[in-house]
């Protein structure tokens, strides 16, 4: 079924021209005179331009956005966006201490009382000292509707294998979609798609203007991410083809819109690490994978330089011009916080106010996935990510020896 | 700043006298190409041309290296005829002129003489650094200005620059310093900056010395100055024989100049230089990029030498072949896969793209078509002018041609449908029935040279007429144009007016007949055509009493032609 779910656009954002179209004509008075201007013709279609050389049994695409799957819908989050670790700190605080910090020049003071542990250490290192040490530490806000983008993952994952969660409904009214990540990162600023919370998009499968910061990794070629169906008898309607995720090596190519330039040739990395290969179904245009394991090539700021998805499965609608769906699976969640720590952020996070310490608890409290086998806790969280893709042509390049590859040689005698 | 030319004027002999003089002597064809029967030339004047951008660049590059940086702001070349190359014989130097080359000279001398570079170009070592050394001054200025000149300096002037040298080190105590002045003067001197033909007497009338004839041969084959090979070929009498003069032709062509040199030629015969100007609308057609504009240009040159020079093929075939080179921002407008991740690849496109030689690429469409949309006319004219070399005047000023650019008219879809009904002005009908008919055949490539099917939803009509040949499509128009016999003729009129820097006077017509008779009984060989040129006696015969050529059609480069540009 078609993943749809884009937002309507507030009235506000109709053109002057659309708003005119769709009255039709306009009379008005002019010096005492009235005059009818005829409505502005409507557009005509689209030349149609000839179409891609290549296998006719292959489709490539090229990934042009890929943010995660999270809507900003009005009933997310009945008691707010999260608040900032600092406003938690203060709540702890007599009056007269707090009054005292929340001045506006005593925000660096606050910033690192609020991220410091009495040792000195930071909250986003040891968040479970950080929480260990504050007995009811607070949990994030969590998402409270019922719908979300995403996939039902655990309907064909061993019982032992997941956790007892709450499933959403999703967009198009599919039940049992599995993402616990949105739940638990949905109403934090920087997680959801909100113009009026400040965000850069109010839609996770906005494709327009990939000049900004965020698409820098996709830009330098750190997070090309491409797409190959082949073995294709039928675009609409076919019960069998192969799918190839892989990383690219190659920078996108913007056009002048700052979008994906579309059918321009890219190499697969030629590491085997980041070929991730299985079968699918194309039904009625629309292409649904297999579950697989996924494992590609990331460029995010405090994020491991590899993206690692379980049980992870792709659908995605095919159109002429690309395709737009879901990719969902599972994250482990070490692979979601460690990097924080370990890059810059800890400063950064001061600076921001983040809580990490609270995201820390909320994601294992409600991981989903890949139980410990010894303490029963789930390690990884079923998450989505919105995916549009261009037409490309995908280039295979010579291989990289495998065996070579995944076992380190010795060094020395 | 014009020098004068040095010329004994001689009677004007009778052409049947000039003609047994040319037998007698013989003209030996060597190489692949078969002698053919002398040609008629009485020769015509001699010209003063101003180096081109891109010839002062290749001068420095070949003299004191790729690594000496040219950097500044230079004179607009100028088009006359449809030629660049023409346009320099008809230009000077402004004031403005003059402050840019001197900027550039500077910029140049300083580099030659900086403390890391002058053991490299300075033959010699000053006995004191602080003082003048004359002798080593004369020596440098001999070694640089013989090259820079393209031919050898007199006592007198090499002497002003040693004088300039000596002035300025023992003011600033500085023998390099001083001996950059010699260098600036060099630079700016219009013997560096314009290529000055002298002629000498000859018992049959008037011809090149031999610096000059250097210098043309040079600036036609590599688009460049005399290499030190063939200067010593000037000094001991080389050029002025048959057998000394194909020698240095046949060494030249088996250069890999000669590339640079045939780039040049088709850059200008093709009005490459409206690339500078080159925009497309940025909502209409995002993905006509700036890479993918210089990858066009860099498209059609190597398909150009592909074919004429490394293949040797038919010049015809230029027009209807379907081999092309790639780089990947290309591949993205012919939506073609690319495996080469940087650089080129050669590939035969299948017919069903449509291709046609250098008619459909987007060098030619998308270069000769509005900002957003395209124009049977610009691309019908481009054809007449570039390929047939025949003349449309420009439409009247006051033509309204909003029907044309409507390209949201619901009742005409398509350009050809516009242009019909734009036609039933009888004002405007003369010239696009000339021009239109050529065009329509292209219009499967929209304005940044994209194959479409459609033209906003409606079919394209492809079918057209190029002097009586009617044809269905692309590359119908293609062969058309490889089957016309002006084609040809076009083409070596072009090589002569770009080696002469002048179009042919009438006393030279007939030699430009045989030249072009050869040139089809050559196969249309390109190379064969170069080498005839380069070694034929018409290519260095001076008169300047013949009748000056008709009044030029000129303009700034990257301006159009003449008037308003038709839709």
């Amino acid at each position: 079924m078609p993943i749809t779910g884009r937002r309507r656009h507030h009235p506000s954002r109709f053109s002057a021209i659309g708003l005119t179209a769709t009255l039709g004509a306009v009379t008005w008075q002019a010096s005492g005179t009235a005059q009818t201007v005829a409505a502005p013709a409507t557009p005509l279609p689209k030349s149609t331009l000839a179409g891609p050389a290549g296998d006719p049994r292959v489709i490539g695409l090229a990934v042009s956005t890929f943010r995660f799957a999270h809507n900003a819908g009005r009933d997310d989050c009945p008691a707010g966006l999260s608040p900032f670790i600092t406003h938690q700190y203060l709540k702890t605080l007599p009056e007269a201490e707090r009054a005292r910090l929340s001045a506006p020049e005593r925000d660096p003071e606050l910033n690192l009382r609020a991220t410091s542990l009495p040792d000195g250490a930071d909250t986003t290192s040891s968040p479970a000292v950080a929480l260990a040490r504050s007995p009811g530490y607070h949990s994030l806000h969590q998402v409270q509707s019922k719908r979300s983008w995403g996939l039902d993952l655990d309907k064909d994952m061993p019982k032992d294998k997941v956790c007892p969660h709450q499933a959403f409904i999703g967009m198009d009214g599919e039940k049992g979609v599995d993402n616990q990540f949105y739940r638990a990162m949905g109403c934090t600023k920087g997680y959801r798609w909100d113009k009026a919370a400040g965000e850069s998009v109010s839609d996770p499968f906005d494709n327009v203007d990939l000049s900004g910061s965020n698409s820098n990794g996709f830009r330098d070629g750190q997070m090309t991410i491409l797409i190959e169906i082949s073995e294709v008898d039928d675009p609409r309607n076919d019960p069998s083809v192969k799918v190839g995720i892989y990383s690219g090596r190659n920078p996108m190519t913007l056009n002048a819109r700052a979008q994906m330039t579309p059918y321009t040739s890219h190499s697969i990395d030629p590491n085997p690490r980041w070929h991730n290969e299985t079968r699918g179904r194309i039904v009625n245009g629309v292409l649904e994978t297999d579950p697989f394991e996924l494992r590609l090539k990331q460029s995010e700021v405090s994020a491991l330089s590899e993206y690692v998805l379980r049980h992870a499965k792709l659908r995605i609608a095919l159109n002429g011009d690309g395709a737009k769906g879901i990719l969902a699976g599972y994250t482990p969640i070490s692979s979601i916080y460690w990097p924080i720590p370990a890059t810059y952020r800890s400063a950064y996070a001061r600076n921001i106010k983040e809580d990490n310490p609270a995201s820390y608890r909320t994601l294992y409290e409600l991981a989903d996935g890949y139980p410990d086998p010894e303490t029963g806790q789930c390690t990884a969280i079923s998450m989505a990510r919105a995916v549009t893709a261009v037409p490309a042509f995908i280039v295979r390049s010579a291989p990289v020896d495998k065996a070579a590859d995944a076992t380190p040689q010795k060094v020395g005698g | 700043m014009k020098a004068l030319v040095a010329l004994k004027r001689g009677k004007l002999l009778p052409t049947l006298t000039l003609m047994a003089g040319l037998l007698v002597t013989g003209m030996a064809v060597t190489a692949n190409v078969p002698a053919s029967r002398p040609a008629v030339s009485t020769g015509g004047p001699p010209q003063i041309r101003r180096l081109t951008e891109a010839q002062y660049r290749n001068v420095i590059a070949d003299i004191f290296g790729p690594d000496i940086k040219v950097e500044g702001r230079f004179e607009a070349d100028m088009i006359s005829d449809d030629l660049a190359a023409i346009g320099s014989s008809k230009v000077s130097v402004t004031a403005a002129g003059a402050e840019y080359y001197t900027n550039l000279a500077e910029g140049i001398a300083d580099q030659l003489l900086s403390e890391e570079r002058r053991a490299r170009f300075v033959p010699c070592t000053p006995k004191d650094p602080r003082l003048p050394d004359n002798r080593c001054s004369a020596k440098f200025v001999a070694l640089y200005g013989e090259q820079l000149f393209r031919r050898p300096l007199s006592p007198g002037e090499i002497a002003t620059r040693v004088s300039l040298a000596e002035n300025g080190t023992r003011k600033l105590q500085d023998f390099y310093s001083g001996l950059r002045y010699a260098v600036v003067s060099l630079l700016i001197a219009p013997d560096f900056l314009f290529r000055i033909e002298a002629a000498v007497p000859t018992p049959n009338g008037a011809e090149l010395d031999p610096w000059s004839r250097a210098s043309r041969l040079s600036f036609l084959l590599w688009n460049g100055p005399p290499d030190a090979a063939l200067l010593t070929a000037a000094r001991n009498g080389e050029l002025a024989t048959p057998e000394g003069l194909a020698r240095q032709v046949d060494r030249m062509m088996a250069s890999p100049m000669l590339e640079r040199g045939v780039r040049a030629f088709f850059s200008d015969m093709l009005g490459f230089q409206t690339y500078a100007t080159l925009a497309k609308d940025g909502v209409i057609y995002p993905n006509f990029s700036q890479g993918v504009a210089a990858a066009s240009r860099e498209q059609t040159l190597r398909t150009i030498v592909d074919h004429l020079i490394t293949r040797d093929e038919d010049y015809g075939k230029l027009f209807t072949t379907r081999r092309v080179f790639l780089n990947r921002d290309l591949g993205a407008l012919y939506r073609y896969p690319v495996a080469a991740e940087n650089g080129w690849e050669a590939v035969e496109l299948p017919e069903s793209m449509g291709a046609s030689g250098i008619l459909t690429q987007a060098s030619f469409v998308a270069l000769h078509s509005h900002p957003g949309r395209s124009s049977p006319t610009l691309r019908g004219l481009a054809v007449l002018e570039k390929f047939l070399c025949q003349h449309v005047p420009p439409p009247p000023s006051d033509v309204d041609f909003s029907l044309v650019q409507d390209i949201n008219n619901a009742s005409l879809r398509t350009a050809r449908l516009r242009l019909t009904a734009h036609m039933t002005n009888p004002t405007c009908s003369g010239c696009h029935k000339l021009m239109d008919p050529i065009g329509f055949a292209l219009e499967n490539f929209d304005g940044a040279g994209q194959r479409r099917l459609d033209e906003n939803g409606a079919p394209i009509d492809t079918s057209g007429e190029l002097n009586g040949v009617k044809f269905g499509n692309a590359q119908g128009l293609g062969a058309a144009l490889a089957n016309d016999p002006a084609t040809a003729r076009c083409l070596v009129n072009r090589v002569v007016g770009y080696g002469l820097g002048r179009v042919p006077v009438r006393g030279e017509r007939r030699w430009v007949a045989q030249l072009n008779s050869d040139f089809n009984a050559d196969g249309r060989r390109f190379k064969a055509l170069l080498r005839r040129v380069a070694t034929s006696e018409g290519f260095y015969a001076v008169d300047e009493g013949q009748p000056s050529a008709p009044a030029p059609r000129t303009a700034q480069t990257g301006q159009v032609t003449a008037g308003r540009k038709p839709s």
